[in-house]
């Protein structure tokens, strides 16, 4: 598997599992597992600083991304060892991390072969390949479990740790039950499932196509020619952004993602629409068209407003105004230009649109708004008002994960634990 | 072989102080030269050393480049001099030059101006000195001890009569890669070329080896200054893309780098090797430009801090390093400082360890 995809998917399971609290199978099985997650979501958190002086900032950064202090060494022993940071101490006390997360590159390859190196078990492996083929589609239990070679107990702990963090949901249809993943689902899951059962063999590539190509224009022939995914749009399992443009009203499409928090799905809608509107101005303007999306969005991030404004603006940018990303203004007579509000979560959208741009998927969405403060905070300690409490839910295990943890602590008891 | 100190040293110290307050890095044994193409060899001619140059990049990455002549002699035709320092100035590309004398002539003073150069006499460079607090700053370039202690370990050390071992040698061939190759080549090509050379003495320099350890420092600010140059490339044009604009600088710009893709496409065709035309350093080399260019009040200043962490760290076994009235950011410039270092080793091949002395500043 691709260490990229290796590297994402350990990240999908901290940031699924880290709201479950603390239960034998998944601390025990997934160890190596939580612990590259651990890292690629602190790693990405601490992407474009240069360097930490003070460790208690990092400590509560930590803190924010499901991390306690004790674990925390550990988890920055993994990101020095891949050269992601460089720990500078003066006798025992660490006096600066200095920062070398790669900014031109995903650096999730780098991670995912870092939990290669340290040998996952059988568990972990098909706990990390399922979620990968669950991205792509829902697949049949029993087809799921034929792939890989984990008798019936280990697939059903496995299966309780994955639907505990929801990476995994297993719903019935049509009599058989069948595994998705609600990471890979924006809406309905039932009419995600129905219309994979309707085009089984054509999910993954129909996924893959936008994924490839987030926001495609519904005009494009790949959309128009293909059956999944027009049902996929009339059945509302791909919705699509619509822009109102000074060439009419076009639609765009995204891949679906699911097992977000609500505020995060906010940022997700307005990264979509500033996308949208971006592909627009790409394929449908009535000027001239953009040629460099990456760096329209990037002005837009930095100068808060595009350098020159243009007569078409202010229709084709007004669905970022509806979504209260910004407004446009009159630059000179007839000509508009657009400001971008200059909030945390607007900025976090328009980095967003970029990742989606480039690599087709974002790992920005995950960022937490309170971890990135606390990184770039002198005073650590953020206040009441924007360190955001989540409950911690309990495991929902099987019988078959209960007996075995009760077998597991039998042992233990008995002290016949081999320690081997 | 102990080398003889020459007894314009005293001056040469102090404007190399004057111009380090003033932020500027000055870079061990300069010489011009000349490379003749012989069918099967190149000719190097000796053109003149430079006394003293000094480079500066700003926080937009613009380069300011010093060239100064220090004469103390009688016998010194000072007219003769400033034509010769001119001549010196245009052939290197540089900025501003200085001619300093114990004493100038008051006609001396006045053609200079005329030529583009400065004159300054002793008792003027005192003042400046004063004035510029450079002695308090150029205290953490070392003294008069730290710098003959530098000079002493520069080369490979023969002893009259014995013949080098191959390994000597081999280190031989990169100092005069130092010394002479690296001022003459284009800027862009410095990069790739320091590289190859020490990754061929890589497996030969011993952090236990007072003079392998002064040459991988070097060899550091070198790779700092070819990282500078590229930034100031890709900021001149436009940080939209700094990987292909990196690239572009690195292969020559767009003929050069399409010429050296279709060449690599070609040798793949043939089957004996599948190597990418990049490096596989190359890669995490573009990510720290890339770091450099966003945090400017450091990058600027990088050279400097390398320079200082020798005689501080080396030379002095300390573990902190500090420039006195230091501008910009100097836990920047420090953080950036050891990043480089410590990626030139990884490029390079040479062990990390030769830069233990500054792993815990």
């Amino acid at each position: 598997m691709d260490p990229t995809l290796i590297g994402l998917r350990t990240q999908d399971f901290h940031e699924s599992l880290k709201v479950v609290t603390t239960f034998g199978p998944k601390e025990v099985k997934f160890k190596n597992t939580l612990l590259i997650g651990k890292a690629s979501s602190l790693a990405m958190h601490l992407r474009g600083l240069l360097y930490i002086e003070q460790y208690e900032q990092i400590e509560y950064a930590a803190a924010s991304l499901g991390i306690n202090s004790i674990e925390l060494p550990v988890v920055l022993r993994e990101l020095e060892t891949i050269d992601f940071i460089r720990i500078t101490k003066s006798g025992e006390q660490v006096k600066r991390i200095d920062v070398k997360v790669p900014e031109f590159r995903s650096g999730y390859s780098e991670l995912g072969k870092r939990w290669q190196d340290l040998r996952p078990n059988e568990l972990e492996q098909a706990g990390i390949a399922s979620l990968e083929h669950l991205h792509h589609g829902p697949v049949a239990v029993p087809v799921l479990q034929s792939q890989y070679s984990l008798n019936s107990n280990e697939f059903a702990i496995m299966s309780d740790v994955m639907m505990c963090g929801q990476l995994l949901a297993i719903q019935t249809v049509d009599g058989t039950p069948t595994a998705y993943s609600p990471l890979a689902v924006d809406g309905n899951p039932s009419a995600y499932l129905q219309w994979a059962k309707r085009f089984p063999n054509e999910v993954t590539a129909a996924i893959e196509t936008l994924t490839q190509s987030q926001g495609l224009s519904m005009s494009d022939g790949r959309i128009a020619s293909n059956k999944s995914l027009m049902d996929a749009i009339q059945t509302g399992v791909i919705m699509p952004v619509t822009v109102s443009g000074a060439t009419g009203a076009q639609r765009f499409l995204f891949a679906p993602r699911g097992g977000l928090a609500p505020e995060e799905k906010t940022i997700l809608d307005k990264s979509r629409a500033i996308l949208s509107c971006v592909r627009y101005g790409q394929s449908f303007s009535q000027g001239v068209a953009i040629k460099y999306p990456r760096r329209i969005l990037e002005v837009l991030r930095d100068n808060k407003q595009f350098n020159r404004g243009h007569p078409d603006l202010m229709s084709q940018y007004g669905l970022l105004a509806e979504k209260l990303i910004g407004h446009p203004f009159e630059e000179s007579t007839n000509r508009w230009n657009f400001r971008i509000d200059d909030t945390d979560e607007n900025m976090k959208a328009l980095n967003i649109a970029i990742e989606m741009l480039e690599y087709g998927t974002s790992s920005s969405v995950s960022i937490d708004l309170d971890a990135q403060k606390a990184l770039l905070s002198p005073s650590q300690y953020q206040g009441p008002a924007s360190t955001r409490p989540r409950m911690t839910s309990d495991p929902v295990v099987s019988e078959v994960t209960r007996a075995d943890i009760i077998r597991e602590l039998t042992k233990l008891t008995r002290g016949m634990n081999t320690h081997g | 072989m102990a080398k003889t100190l020459d007894k314009d040293l005293p001056l040469k110290l102090q404007f190399r102080r004057i111009l380090f307050a003033e932020g500027y890095w000055s870079p061990l044994e300069v010489e011009l030269s000349n490379y003749e193409d012989l069918g099967n060899t190149l000719k190097r001619r000796s053109l003149t050393d430079l006394d003293v140059l000094g480079i500066k990049f700003d926080r937009l990455f613009n380069r300011t480049c010093v060239v100064g002549d220090c004469k103390s002699g009688k016998n010194v035709s000072d007219a003769n001099r400033l034509f010769w320092l001119r001549g010196v100035k245009d052939y290197f590309g540089a900025d501003l030059a200085y001619y300093l004398r114990p004493n100038i002539d008051s006609h001396i003073a006045a053609i200079a101006p005329k030529m583009g150069l400065c004159a300054l006499p002793a008792a003027h460079l005192d003042g400046l000195e004063l004035r510029l607090r450079a002695k308090e700053t150029g205290a953490a370039l070392g003294d008069f001890a730290d710098f003959e202690t530098t000079l002493q370990r520069w080369g490979i050390g023969t002893t009259k009569g014995v013949s080098p071992s191959q390994e000597q040698l081999q280190k031989k061939r990169v100092y005069s890669f130092l010394s002479y190759i690296y001022w003459y080549i284009e800027r862009f090509r410095a990069l790739m070329q320091l590289v190859g050379s020490f990754e061929s003495v890589a497996h030969v320099l011993s952090p236990d080896d007072d003079r392998d350890v002064l040459l991988a420092f070097v060899g550091a600010e070198r790779f700092a200054h070819c990282l500078l140059e590229a930034a100031a490339f890709i900021h001149s044009h436009g940080m939209q893309n700094i990987p292909a604009h990196a690239r572009l600088y690195f292969y020559g710009g767009p003929f050069g780098l399409r010429e050296k893709e279709r060449t690599f496409d070609l040798i793949r065709k043939l089957g004996v090797v599948n190597e990418e035309l990049d490096p596989p350093w190359l890669r995490d080399t573009i990510e720290l430009l890339g770091r450099m260019l966003h945090n400017p009040n450091g990058a600027c200043d990088v050279l400097r801090y390398i320079s200082v962490a020798y005689v501080s760290c080396v030379l002095h076994k300390k573990q902190e390093v500090v420039i006195p009235n230091a501008n910009g950011s100097p836990i920047e410039a420090i953080v950036l400082a050891k990043d480089i270092t410590l990626q030139f080793a990884k490029a390079t091949g040479i062990r990390e360890s030769i830069f233990d002395s500054i792993r815990s500043i």
